[in-house]
């Protein structure tokens, strides 16, 4: 997981993001390996969301620069990244809410033109038996495996996820880690999270964000499970 | 006194430079008159939109009635043209008690599109309802009617043009201690974030409510200076298609600046002259013109002055909000 | 008031309605979806009567220009759409709307540009009475209502049944989140548009013939769409529909009563409704955007 030798999937060099003249993300740099579990740590108003979603495609860049795969993809939009492999899940578990889970995964199939439900719904099995249930009858923890279901669609190279854990129940938490870690087996993934002893059991490695900017990077096994990235925030 | 002094200057030296204006170019008179009755309209207009943020498509029916109590009064009522002005005054209030609560409490498109209904409506009435009081499409006749007043008989046009110059004065007057009084810097707050006012204490409602009673009362003075200046109204003060002109006029001169109204009108009636020479399908070129204006200027030219005067010198005054917010929504950043 | 002429009254109301449906639905749904307020909804309308007098004066083929309207202005609403739209997306509602309403005044210049000042007739396509229930109806009435009521299948079809109709419900609900899963939402809000503004030129061809084609038409239906809209509900497309069943009985019976009603009573219900409801019947609320 952490072999110099694979290759860069994203690449954010000097990242500056202002909404109007308010700027919010200053020179951030970052680097995700392919088959890394990347988790980003910070205070509410850190620049966290900004960041992936500036990355995500939602959101427009002054500075910098963002590559995914070796491409610059700064200047596309958003469902252009998305079909590029790279998936974003928003923070507020927005699912369709209209729309059965049948439905909301058809709509995740259909621009990228994956239809393998099994493959995906293996990781969460229990959203087999919710197939004709509207959305907003889901609980939380549903909800965030669907939203997770309908990223996981098109083998994307890399999913982004914002703060997935939150609001969630413990054991329903406990049951995601579990889930993170069978993922990042085929996908890269970069969580935001303020759940520190969750971000111990599945980071590779930690980037801690405060005020618009990265302070921290750490790689140590021990130093992700002390929780010494905490002084930083 | 020197602050007295100073809130009468700029607007004293506006008129005056009118009535300079007017004997320079004594064929342009009755285009000062209009300029200066329109401007007092969309001094109306913009408390609404420019300090408020509130968007209406119906602002010809507040002219409208301002118009028609006045035509009304002196048509079938009295004689006396001031007294006509009091009374559309009058109706100004009335009808920003009445319709204020009602539509205060919609949101912006709700309250846009309900405008629009009710000048349609206004329209209707004044067009075919009250066919016997208004005689509709004929028009409202009463010009023989009115009586002289002291000091000045404004049904001579050159004398109405020191009234009308007199009216715009006390307009800018008492417009300008509005914008610069607690009233004025909360109409500005409640554009920029409601929310937080009300959290404050204010009573936005009130406020807003109070905002949209001035600007009855604005625009129905406008439209009692029309009734007054032609000795006739007719329905189509009230179109509903005329609700752009006002608007075109708010955004050119600067939205929620105390001479933008002024200069918007200017700019706007100028062109309009000029255009009509060559053009007769006005709606296009207003079209046209209001989508240059949205795009590329979206200071207005009161509004652009404004900001360039401040960045020369350097000061950063009381300027609490963009003149327009074309800008971006607080959120920005969209792609 | 009898039987024969209440029930005319009626049949002739839903007609109305079945218009009013088809000039509204644009402005709800474009609100739902893009959260624009496309006031100039009604050149499509205008264009589609004008369209259907000058082909009906040429091949006086009724079907013919009801193909046409509808093609003319879904051909239009593209163009506004791509070229113009675009561009104010994400930017505040009272932008748009200003923007939208300088289109209308553009495209009511245009028309008087292209045909004139003078209103142009059209005529009824059949003038054909049958009879219900033992009351005499124009036929072409009865065609109009049986045209709404089949859009309005379709559209439920196509919402429902449909991948591009579920695109546009999960749209109106979050459309960040549907970029997210790589669709292009901004070809579903080309798509939208192209459907609204041909809705709104088929109910204009519709009504060419009950109505005087005159280049101001469109300002006197604005009127009545916008009642209708807020009424329903901005965003609401069964907000708009019983909002036009609601209004079209109102303006027929009530104008039999007594004829202004029909104008003023529209106005009257709306105003009573949104002081108990101020987002109407099934007004959805104004969520920001979402691309931020």
């Amino acid at each position: 997981m952490d072999d110099q030798s694979a290759k860069t999937l994203l690449d954010v060099k000097d990242l500056d993001v202002a909404y109007q003249k308010l700027k919010v993300l200053f020179g951030v740099s970052l680097e995700i390996k392919a088959g890394e579990v990347v988790v980003v740590v910070g205070r509410n108003g850190a620049g966290k969301t900004t960041l992936f979603r500036t990355i995500a495609g939602f959101l427009k860049k002054e500075n910098g620069s963002i590559r995914f795969n070796g491409e610059d993809i700064s200047g596309k939009r958003a469902y252009e990244v998305a079909r590029l492999g790279l998936k974003y899940i928003n923070q507020d578990k927005q699912v369709f809410a209209d729309l059965t889970v049948r439905e909301n995964l058809e709509l995740g199939s259909y621009a990228i033109n994956d239809y393998d439900w099994d493959s995906v719904l293996e990781y969460f099995p229990k959203l087999k038996v919710l197939m004709d249930r509207k959305a907003n009858h889901l609980s939380g923890g549903e909800r965030q495996m669907l939203l997770m279901a309908m990223a996981l669609l098109g083998k994307p190279h890399m999913v982004l996820m914002d703060e997935p854990t939150e609001g969630l129940a413990p054991h329903v938490i406990t049951d995601l880690s579990v889930i993170f870690k069978e993922l990042s087996k085929q996908t890269t993934l970069a969580i935001i999270e303020q759940n520190l002893p969750l971000t111990a059991t599945v980071a590779d490695r930690v980037y801690a964000m405060k005020e618009g900017k990265i302070v921290a990077e750490i790689r140590e096994r021990d130093e992700i499970t002390g929780l010494k990235f905490e002084k930083y925030l | 006194m020197n602050k007295t002094f100073k809130g009468i200057a700029g607007p004293l030296l506006l008129v005056f430079l009118l009535v300079v204006a007017r004997f320079v170019f004594p064929n342009k008179m009755t285009f000062i008159i209009e300029l200066a009755i329109f401007s007092i309209y969309v001094m109306g207009n913009n408390i609404l939109y420019g300090y408020l943020g509130m968007v209406s498509f119906g602002q010809p029916f507040y002219l409208g009635v301002g118009a028609y109590a006045s035509a009304i009064y002196l048509a079938h009522i009295g004689t006396n043209p001031i007294i006509a002005l009091g009374v559309a005054l009058m109706m100004g209030v009335v009808i920003g008690l009445i319709f204020g609560p009602v539509f205060i409490r919609l949101r912006g498109d709700y309250f846009a599109l309900i405008n629009a209904a009710l000048c349609a409506i206004g329209l209707f009435t004044v067009e075919k309802l009250l066919l016997p009081i208004t005689r509709g499409d004929d028009g409202l006749w009463y010009r023989s009617r009115m009586a002289e007043i002291p000091f000045l008989d404004i049904r001579a046009p050159e004398n109405f043009f020191y009234f009308a110059i007199f009216v715009l004065f006390i307009a800018l007057v008492l417009y300008r201690f509005m914008d610069r009084s607690v009233m004025g810097v909360s109409f500005r707050a409640i554009k920029i974030n409601e929310r937080k006012m009300k959290f404050l204490g204010y009573n936005t409602f009130g406020i807003r409510w109070i905002g949209f009673i001035l600007s009855c009362v604005l625009s129905s003075l406008a439209g009692s200076l029309y009734a007054i200046n032609f000795g006739f109204v007719n329905p189509s003060l009230v179109e509903p298609g005329r609700a752009a002109e006002v608007l075109v006029a708010t955004l050119i001169g600067g939205a929620g600046t105390v001479y933008g109204p002024f200069f918007g009108t200017l700019a706007f009636l100028g062109i309009k002259d000029l255009v009509s020479k060559f053009i007769s399908r006005w709606e296009l070129v207003v079209g046209i013109l209001t989508l240059i204006v949205l795009f590329k200027f979206s200071k207005g030219i009161w509004g652009g002055l404004e900001s360039w005067s401040e960045n020369w010198t350097g000061g950063r005054r009381r300027k609490l909000s963009p003149a327009l917010s074309t800008e971006k929504p607080s959120q920005a950043n969209i792609k | 008031m009898t039987f024969d002429l209440l029930f005319s009254a009626v049949v002739f109301g839903f007609s109305v309605s079945g218009i009013l449906f088809l000039v509204s639905i644009g402005i709800s749904i474009g609100f739902g979806l893009m959260r624009i307020i496309n006031m100039e909804q009604m050149v499509y309308y205008t264009f589609g009567a004008y369209v259907t007098y000058t082909i009906m004066s040429t091949t006086g083929s009724f079907a013919l220009a009801l193909v046409a309207s509808i093609l003319v202005a879904a051909g239009l609403g593209f163009l506004v759409e791509t070229l113009l739209l675009r561009r104010v997306y994400g930017r505040e509602l009272m932008f748009t709307m200003v923007v939208t309403f300088s289109v209308f005044l553009i495209g009511i210049g245009i028309i008087q540009y292209a045909w004139g000042l003078e209103p142009k007739p059209v005529s009824s396509p059949f003038h054909t009475l049958i009879s219900i229930f033992g009351v005499k109806m124009p036929l072409y009435r009865i065609l109009v209502i049986a045209i709404a009521i089949a859009v309005f299948i379709g559209i439920q079809l196509m919402l429902n049944k449909t991948i591009i109709g579920k695109a546009i419900r999960a749209g109106i609900d979050n459309p960040a989140q549907v970029q997210g899963l790589g669709i292009n939402i901004y070809r579903i809000f080309t798509f939208t548009f192209v459907i609204a503004s041909g809705l709104a030129g088929l109910g204009g061809a519709l009504n060419a013939p009950l109505t005087m084609t005159g280049p101001y038409m469109g300002f006197d239906m604005l009127l009545f769409a916008f009642i209708t809209v807020i009424l329903g509900g901005l965003g609401s497309i069964k907000g708009t529909l019983v909002s036009a069943l609601i209004l079209g009985q109102v303006m027929s019976v009530g104008g039999t009563i007594w004829a202004p009603l029909s104008f003023v009573a529209p106005f009257v219900v709306m105003f009573c409704v949104i002081l108990i409801k101020p987002n109407g019947l099934f007004g959805v609320e104004a969520k920001a955007f979402g691309f931020e």
